[in-house]
């Protein structure tokens, strides 16, 4: 079986194999020394270089959650990747999305602001903290979809950030 | 014994009532509890006998609201309500209505809460019983406009000292609050604290407060009954705060040998004696690098940190909160309250340190707590919950009890390492990079150490081992079958319904 994950690195691709019980695991082409495998219920247990691992995998979406040695690392299987693209798209489209649910406190723009990287769009309020919204990137604010006040679900459009107009000369 | 009470109402939510509902079912207490909209499903609702629906998520609309809880204490038939902590837990104004209701509030009389929540109040009363206190200097109310007696702040922060704060007398949450360092003025500092506390609080009135560098946060608990007597149960450290918040608490508190531990300890107990107390308290310090030590404030209520307490003494802080509400003497001897060991508390939120300690929300997809000798865990969560925005990010604590320091965080660390959290980022591995390093493990702590050694990129503690994450993911795909067929099994196709199927509600209409 082969598949391709994307990790917070990039993209790494594990083949495995199985014959006889006994496993073959390999990491970007390189053959990994992997024994003694047992896979129940999400807890996988194995022998990595000789060294005896547990892992707790979890399954949402094309997200795969493991926890392993108390740390977290959230992989995607990049070939169910579906929703993958369509959020790339939101990364550079023009909608600003909220990445949690919450409150809108405050809006420091209005539409028509030119805005730079790093610059503060939106105060939200969750769980009693407030958190700032900032530009990921320069531009317009081409639209503003909230006010102070209005209640967001994950993922609902704040704004809308459009390349300033200004024609970049020369290239 | 018969129990002390027939029903206790806990207006509370998550792991404190989780922690409640507990000792009062050992005592053969029955147990109404109370939950909003968010929370019918919770394990605080499941946990408790009865459950009475308050409203809507917010909680001003549902665990605030005092006439519906009280309504809700009567219309059970409770005849006690304990308070946990935030939320009414230190609101007189709750604890007298309880008591007008002809309920027991489990906790201090209405006016000592009422007076220990007022900051100049309490120094007064504090400074009278012989407790010290931040030296300090109250200023006079500002004239129209916010002015000062230029010459008389002057006066009275010189004589202070350098560095200090000015301070809002009605203030909290850093609000109306200044650092003026030697050279600076400390008028304009104190006139920008005026306008700033008469924004905030309606308020102007400011006291001057020296600032002690480096200070440790050493509370103790103490615990009063309706007959005379005031006791000490040892004391807390609570250092490692992040935004004032504590994340890591612990007893004995490594500074404190036995002679200071006795006169804090005294002081404690006098400070109970001056307020008038009964149940259980917290008297907070600040010590200083010198052995100096200053009275901070008073916290009317359980804390969230008691389990330290409780570990290395071996007693039940609720089960004698609800026996001294109900007017028995304290169930302990003096030689009941002598420590053993080493304890150590950590709490998990739900927040991610690698990107700003921002809350971080959704269904907890996997949830497994460690467990072993000397492990505790008081969780308000369980496999499957929904962490919402509504309420405190914190899910659960963690504590260890081990024969010394070195050993506690031994186990503290392998505890966290053992404890399984998918779904939602925590600040697991930011609570391990506090105890792995050198300087905890020295018992050099003080309320800037995060700040001091733990900002920025350290904060995100060590990443996981990618290559084994990926081994374990390929293996659970390859074991579960094709990951197309995978996907089409797991995938939520809608937004999963809240399970309060399983069990009926019995609360008002």
């Amino acid at each position: 079986m082969h598949l391709e994950f994307r990790t917070p690195q990039g993209r790494r691709e594990v083949t495995v194999r199985e014959s006889g019980g006994v496993w073959r695991v390999s990491l970007d082409g390189r053959e990994l020394d992997v024994a003694a495998v047992s896979v129940r219920d999400g807890i996988v247990g194995f022998a990595l270089d000789g060294v005896q691992r547990r892992a707790h995998v979890a399954v949402r979406g094309a997200e795969r959650h493991v926890a392993v040695d108390g740390r977290v690392l959230v992989l995607r299987l990049a070939d169910e990747d579906r929703d993958d693209q369509a959020e790339e798209a939101a990364d550079t489209g023009p909608h600003l999305r909220a990445q949690l649910p919450g409150k809108v406190v405050k809006l420091l723009v209005a539409a028509g602001d030119v805005v730079t990287a790093g610059q503060p769009l939106v105060i939200l309020e969750a769980m009693k903290m407030e958190t700032e919204v900032a530009a990921p990137r320069g531009g317009r604010v081409a639209r503003v979809h909230v006010e102070a006040g209005r209640i967001l679900a994950m993922g609902d459009p704040l704004l809308d950030l459009e390349p300033d107009q200004e024609p970049v000369e020369g290239e | 014994m018969s129990a002390p009470f027939g029903k206790i109402l806990v207006a509370n939510r998550g792991e404190i009532a989780c922690r409640v509902i507990r000792t009062c079912r050992e005592m053969g207490i029955a147990t109404v509890a109370v939950a909003s909209e968010a929370d019918l499903a919770a394990p605080h609702a499941r946990l408790a006998d009865r459950t009475v629906h308050l409203g809507p998520p917010p909680p001003e609309a549902s665990y605030l609201r005092q006439d519906l809880i009280v309504a809700a204490a009567l219309a059970t038939g409770a005849e006690a309500v304990h308070p946990g902590y935030g939320f009414l837990a230190e609101n007189a104004a709750f604890a007298r209505a309880c008591a007008e209701a002809g309920l027991v509030f489990i906790g201090p009389p209405p006016d000592v809460i009422a007076s220990m929540g007022e900051k100049t109040a309490a120094r007064r009363l504090m400074e009278a019983a012989g407790v010290p206190v931040v030296p300090g200097a109250t200023l006079p109310p500002p004239g129209p406009g916010g002015s000062l007696d230029a010459a008389a702040v002057r006066a009275a922060a010189d004589a202070v000292g350098y560095p200090l704060l000015v301070k809002a007398a009605f203030g909290g949450g850093g609000k109306g609050m200044r650092l003026v360092e030697a050279g600076q003025d400390p008028v304009a500092a104190a006139e920008a604290a005026v306008r700033e506390a008469t924004g905030a609080f309606g308020d102007g009135t400011v006291y001057l407060e020296r600032c002690l560098l480096r200070p440790r946060h050493v509370e103790f608990q103490i615990f009063a009954d309706r007959h005379g007597r005031v006791v000490h149960l040892g004391e807390r450290e609570c250092s490692i705060q992040r935004r004032h918040q504590k994340i890591v608490e612990e007893t004995p508190c490594p500074a404190l040998d036995d002679g200071l531990r006795r006169r804090m300890g005294e002081a404690a107990v006098a400070a109970a004696r001056a307020a008038g107390y009964v149940g259980a308290g917290t008297v907070e310090f600040l010590l200083a690098p010198g052995g100096e030590f200053y009275f901070l404030e008073m916290n009317t209520r359980l804390q969230v940190e008691h389990p330290v307490t409780e570990w290395v003494t071996g007693l039940d802080l609720v089960r004698a909160q609800i026996l001294v509400a109900a007017g028995e003497p304290l169930p302990w001897s003096d030689a009941d309250l002598v420590p053993r060991g080493h304890a150590l508390e950590c709490r998990l939120y739900a927040e991610d340190p690698a990107h700003g300690f921002l809350p971080s929300l959704g269904r907890l997809l996997r949830y497994r707590e460690p467990s072993g000798p000397g492990v505790r865990v008081d969780a308000g969560v369980a496999e499957g919950d929904e962490i919402t925005r509504h309420y405190d990010p914190m899910i659960a604590k963690l504590s260890v009890h081990a024969e010394d320091r070195a050993a506690a965080i031994a186990r503290l660390r392998a505890a966290l390492r053992d404890y399984v959290v998918l779904g939602i980022a925590t600040n697991a591995a930011y609570l391990d990079a506090v105890l792995a390093h050198p300087a905890f493990a020295a018992g050099e702590t003080h309320t800037g150490f995060l700040q001091q050694h733990l900002s920025g990129e350290a904060a995100a503690g060590d990443a996981a081992d990618e290559t084994a994450a990926l081994v374990a993911a390929a293996l659970n795909e390859a074991v579960r079958g094709t990951a197309a067929d995978a996907a089409r099994r797991d995938a939520p196709a809608a937004p999963a319904a809240p399970a309060i199927g399983r069990f009926r509600l019995k609360g008002l209409d």
